[in-house]
């Protein structure tokens, strides 16, 4: 995984936000090495994070595959079958080219990063642009970290790649844990 | 003796707010006050040829 970043897509109303969010889903973007993961690693992933199955009241919180080429639509249509084949019931997700990504307001990106202010500080002398803070690896592995993934000993051999101080290690591997 | 006892008072509220303003919550050093960082070392590995891929899951 090389970078993440959260928004709205799938609607029609331009320039959503969080508390205007016309017709729009909440959307996680995701770029990666295609030598490192496919498509199809991704999609198990999808499918594992959510309940397919659950039809969502609200086009906030829908089940959606955004498409951004032919191979991808392909792949994410034969996943579906083969996921309603497995759980013999009707999935309700949804596949459709991605036509626009709206980037979520500052605050929701990296969001647990976010709220851990020393090892923030390090990412804010980093990148005082939030631009680069948003495309960051280092930020989004850090991320990934505190929000539970990852094992103790990826991050030990991952620690110094990440550019913190002394402090903000300390305080990352506090948080993270055992 | 009373006026000097105020103003130390004051002098010294003074001081700690100072220092909450440029401390943060946990005692981080205040980013505007702290010498940039270096990018870190993976962020110069990140591979150029990259696929993107976007779902929403409620």
């Amino acid at each position: 995984m090389v970078r993440t970043r959260v928004g709205y897509a799938g609607g029609d109303k331009k320039d959503p936000t969080y508390y205007n969010l016309g017709n729009h889903s909440e959307t996680v973007q995701i770029d990666y090495d295609p030598t490192k993961i496919s498509y199809e690693e991704l999609l198990a992933v999808f499918w594992e994070a959510h309940n397919p199955t659950y039809p969502s009241p609200s086009r906030q919180y829908m089940s959606i595959i955004f498409t951004h080429n032919e191979e991808q639509r392909e792949l994410a249509k034969a996943s579906r079958t083969q996921k309603a084949t497995e759980r013999g019931d009707e999935i309700v997700t949804e596949i459709k080219p991605l036509a626009q990504f709206y980037l979520a307001e500052d605050y929701h990106q990296k969001y647990m990063l976010q709220q851990r202010e020393t090892i923030m500080a390090d990412f804010q002398r980093m990148y005082p642009d939030m631009a680069d803070f948003i495309a960051s690896m280092a930020a989004t592995r850090v991320n990934g970290y505190l929000g539970g993934y990852g094992t103790r000993a990826s991050l030990q051999r991952d620690l110094d790649s990440f550019g913190l101080t002394e402090r903000a290690k300390e305080a990352l591997l506090q948080a993270v844990g055992d | 003796m009373l006026i000097i006892a105020l103003l130390m008072t004051l002098l010294i509220s003074s001081l700690g707010a100072f220092f909450a303003l440029t401390k943060g919550r946990d005692g981080a050093p205040s980013t505007s006050e702290s010498p940039p960082l270096p990018t870190p070392s993976i962020d110069g590995q990140t591979p150029k040829e990259t696929e993107t891929a976007s779902f929403a899951l409620g």
